[in-house]
């Protein structure tokens, strides 16, 4: 437990209010940041011995508008899982590559790029990676609507459509009038 | 022509194209436990070489453009065996963004054998039937390709997302 | 040098293997052995199946769908439609076969589908795969997913409840109801038992979230009174239940009853608006048919006027239910809510004798007729007439109204239904000592309901069945001394009809008792209308029960009718489908006039 508090402790010191830190269970911790303190924060951690970038990974939380871009970070020698969290605009999602902190990035940014349409300035090979001849949007996206694309792309047999659908009730004011 | 048919059914020479998790089945039925090879099924590597092309599972839109390729690839007679529910109508992938649910619409599927995964009983059987399909001239998917290529590739061209698609010349 | 010799026959060493049992299995000839609980092709027992469907909505492939199967014929609890599987997506995971709640389908060991068709891959299971009892992936209580056993309802000790009027059922906690609530697997096979089709799986799921408005508009829908049927329903939708099949069905009278009482203001949620429809609707009788005609009629915005004979609305709800079972606060608050829309109600004027019919159908637009059936039917045996033996639904009437009934310290009740069981249980309450129930038939072939008569012996009612009254017995000044009786044997009427008692009369025997009450049926009491109307009505073959169209009219223009003179069920929620039935047809007729 003491390390993950040295830790955060110098993160607060070194970056401020604006890092909101917080441990959440043994060896794990997130640290939010804007992102504009994502870059430098990325520095100093890997300064710190954070050496292993384990994934990116990507929430879409589409009611806020808003993607959140996670780092996992990982320490060997101090043995702990740090969880850097950042969130950018969902209409324009862009990030500077962090290729220059962490080489390994660029394999996980592509990744994000085709799942979920963020470009990352800075990366020189942002092509496909899993989808080839995709032509959708990116499917990860919570918007994407699989079954839809499904169906008009491979001609799925949905049985459900004949499920039977029971009796729904018509409540007052449901129905426009009220 | 019976004779020459039937010697055909007792040397096939399979190429087992396992991108799905069937694959795991294919040992046991190789080895000794079911000992596929007393039926005179060879697994062979490469697609020239090769009468039987098993496709073990589910295909991404990605691995579906090799399959083609391969089964191109291979001489005549050719015959195709899908293996499990998912190249029947997509099994536990029926509503996955990235891969193909029914197989016969871009190669043509002489048999298939349900079950997720099938047994290997399942396949020894499958391969007994193809056999004597073969034997009675029944197994004719390598002809259907031949006469609907247009369809086949139009079917293919759909899913690579291009406006015409051709395996011999990418 | 020896090494030469040995590496020369070491290859003949595999002669020994020669008479040995090989490793690999003959396949095709000889099938390997299966394990038992293999998960292999779909069978499905159609008999025992009753469509609910659980297996199509488990289904994570969603390879299976429920479709229509002809020969099979669709009754409550029980439809037409079977599962259809389709084997190109199915991947034998067996979720299905765990929540079967009839145990009728079930994964065989079979598992060779081998063809050269996509379109074998689909079809309706049904025995033809079957490897026999005991194979494959069987549904077990033992471990099935579902929860066959329902929470009890807490209830008073009997002995503390025989001597009051207060309610029995105490009411589920929250805590109750929502593990109760849980147990519904939304299959709405309910709704088919239900006579006036509410919308079970729907209310339930709206109770177990806690979003008790919700479910009071659901009520609503097709049921002006929940509570009291949430409290007192013969609860049909409960036999219709699926869990009914292999074990104790969803308590959805309970669950309802609990959802209406946690909400006390009905206004605050419904709203008071009425429509802007004009016409003027007279409504004879304020029971539950009564009262659900006119709520649903002056929702739309007609004039409602209620005629009632007694001094007090509620009709059978009031003067037949006791109030043990039906508190006096439920009917203020369901008949409270209905009569605040402007409902407007005559006491004390019973046709016939106050107002004429043919005069009300001349000055309303319509009239329903909801009067129910109020006397009682006798024995017909000698000494019945009299002081010491009344009818139960007289009995009953007087006691609900506060009226002092005479009876004795020894009663005897005759008759099995419902309304039996209250004649038993209401003079415990009064300070009787002993009550004797008499039955001419056994005690599964009662009409009550089990858990009456369950409360019933245990708050002390004797059961005296198989026994037919054939004399009541009085002394010189009139007074009854006892009853005497013969005993019943029960003859067989062949399968699928109800046995028959024959009355053994070679021995007689007393029940010394100085009340009678019976309870063996009760008769509608026409006398209200006028010859010429009489005469114009449809009477079905019983001559008791008038019939109507689907729209819920007689066969006078303008004169409508629900409830126990139309339907032979006799429960306030065939009342209460009656009543929604004829307000449709009220509102349509006077929509054409």
């Amino acid at each position: 437990m003491n390390g993950e508090m040295e830790i955060l402790e110098k993160v607060k010191k070194a970056f401020g209010e604006k890092a909101e830190t917080a441990p959440k269970w043994e060896r794990q911790s997130e640290i939010k940041v804007p992102l504009e303190l994502l870059h430098p924060l990325l520095g100093y951690l890997r300064a710190q011995g954070f050496g292993h970038l384990a994934m990116i990974s990507c929430v879409d939380w589409i009611e806020e508008g808003e993607f959140e871009l996670v780092y996992h970070l990982w320490s060997y020698e101090k043995r702990l899982h740090l969880l850097v969290k950042t969130r950018i605009d969902r209409e324009n999602p862009t990030v500077e590559t962090i290729i220059p902190i962490f080489r390994i990035a660029e394999t996980y940014e592509r990744e994000l790029h085709e799942m979920f349409g963020i470009d990352f300035p800075g990366n020189p090979n942002l092509t496909p990676l899993f989808l080839e001849d995709w032509d959708g949007s990116p499917p990860m996206r919570r918007d994407f609507d699989t079954r839809k694309y499904v169906e008009e792309k491979y001609g799925m047999i949905d049985l459900t459509k004949e499920l039977w659908k029971r009796e729904e009730p018509v409540l007052e004011g449901e129905n426009g009038e009220d | 022509m019976g004779l020459f048919r039937w010697s055909q059914s007792r040397s096939l020479w399979m190429m087992h194209f396992c991108t799905g998790c069937g694959a795991v089945e294919m040992p046991p039925t190789m080895t000794s436990r079911y000992d596929m090879e007393r039926f005179g099924i060879i697994p062979m590597a490469t697609p020239r070489q090769a009468d039987i092309l098993l496709i073990t599972g589910y295909l991404t839109v990605k691995t579906l453009k090799r399959v083609v390729r391969s089964y191109e690839q291979m001489a005549d007679p050719k015959y195709v065996i899908g293996f499990g529910s998912c190249t029947i109508n997509g099994g536990m992938y029926w509503d996955s963004y990235n891969t193909v649910k029914q197989l016969d619409l871009y190669i043509p599927v002489d048999l298939y054998i349900a079950g997720c995964m099938p047994r290997p009983d399942s396949i020894i059987d499958a391969f007994v039937k193809l056999r004597e399909m073969i034997a009675k001239g029944e197994a004719n998917g390598w002809k259907r390709y031949r006469e609907n290529l247009e369809w086949y590739r139009t079917n293919q061209a759909k899913v690579f997302n291009v406006e015409k698609w051709s395996a011999i010349e990418p | 040098m020896g090494t030469g010799l040995k590496n020369l026959l070491n290859p003949l060493d595999a002669v020994k293997y020669l008479f040995k049992k090989p490793h690999t299995i003959r396949l095709p000839y000889e099938p390997k052995v299966i394990a038992n609980r293999y998960r292999g092709i779909h069978v499905n027992d159609w008999d025992l199946c009753v469509g609910c469907g659980n297996c199509a909505r488990i289904c994570t492939c969603q390879a299976i769908t429920m479709v229509p199967v002809e020969g099979i014929e669709p009754k409550p609890g029980s439809t037409n439609l079977r599962p259809k599987v389709d084997y190109g997506k199915c991947s034998f995971c067996g979720q299905c076969v765990d929540v079967c709640p009839t145990g009728s389908l079930k994964l065989s060991k079979n598992f060779n589908l081998i063809s050269t068709n996509r379109e074998d891959y689909v079809f309706i299971p049904s025995k033809e795969w079957d490897s026999g009892p005991g194979t494959g992936w069987e549904s077990d209580l033992e471990y099935s997913i579902l929860n066959f056993e329902r929470v009890e309802m807490p209830e008073r000790p009997p002995e503390e409840r025989r001597k009051d009027f207060e309610p029995v059922i105490l009411g589920f906690s929250r805590e109750q109801a929502v593990v109760e609530g849980m147990r519904c697997l939304g299959c709405a096979l309910c709704m088919d038992g239900c006579p006036t089709r509410m919308f079970i799986p729907q209310y339930i799921e709206a109770i177990t979230d806690g979003d008790y408005e919700k479910s009071l508009k659901i009520f609503y829908v097709n049921n002006p009174l929940p509570e009291i049927c949430g409290t007192v329903c013969t609860h049909r939708c409960e036999d219709a239940c699926v869990y009914s099949r292999r074990g104790q069905p969803v308590q959805i009278r309970y669950l309802k009853g609990f959802g209406a009482s946690r909400i006390d203001d009905r206004a605050k949620v419904l709203g008071t608006k009425v429509g802007t429809k004009k016409g003027r609707v007279a409504v004879i009788g304020a029971g539950p048919a009564g009262f659900t005609v006119s709520y649903y009629l002056r929702r739309e915005g007609f004039d409602v006027t209620i005629f009632e004979a007694l001094s007090v609305p509620g009709g059978m709800m009031k003067v037949g239910i006791p109030r043990y079972r039906l508190s006096q606060k439920i009917l203020d608050r369901e008949i409270g809510f209905i009569t605040s829309l402007g409902v407007e109600i005559k006491y004390n004027t019973r046709i016939g004798r106050d107002i004429k019919l043919s005069q009300l159908l001349k000055e309303f637009d319509a009239v329903f007729l909801g009067v129910g059936f109020h006397r009682g039917i006798k024995m017909g045996i000698p000494g019945e007439d009299g002081e010491g033996v009344m009818q139960a639904v007289d009995f009953l009437r007087k006691v609900n109204l506060g009226e002092e009934v005479k009876i004795g310290k020894r009663i005897l009740v005759v008759g099995g239904g419902d309304v039996a069981m209250d004649a038993t249980r209401t003079p415990l309450r009064l300070g009787a000592e002993e009550v004797i129930l008499s039955y001419r038939r056994r005690e599964v072939d009662m009409p009550a309901s089990e858990e009456e008569i369950k409360e019933a012996k245990e708050e002390g009612v004797v059961f005296m069945t198989q026994t037919l009254p054939i004399e009541v017995l009085r002394d010189a000044n009139g007074k009854v001394t006892g009853v005497k009786y013969v005993r019943t044997r029960m003859e067989d009427q062949g399968p699928g009809r109800r046995p028959k008692p024959v009355p053994i009369m070679e021995e007689t025997f007393i029940f010394e008792v100085d009340t009678v009450i019976e309870a063996i049926g009760q008769t509608p009491d026409y006398s209200l209308m006028e010859k010429e109307i009489r005469e114009k009505l449809t009477f079905d073959k019983s001559g008791k029960r008038v019939v109507v169209d689907e729209n819920g009219m007689t066969s006078v223009e303008g004169l409508f009718a629900g409830g126990d003179i139309v339907n032979y069920r006799g429960d306030i929620i065939s009342a209460v489908a009656d009543a929604v039935k004829a307000a449709k047809g009220i509102a349509r007729y006077l929509a054409g006039k």
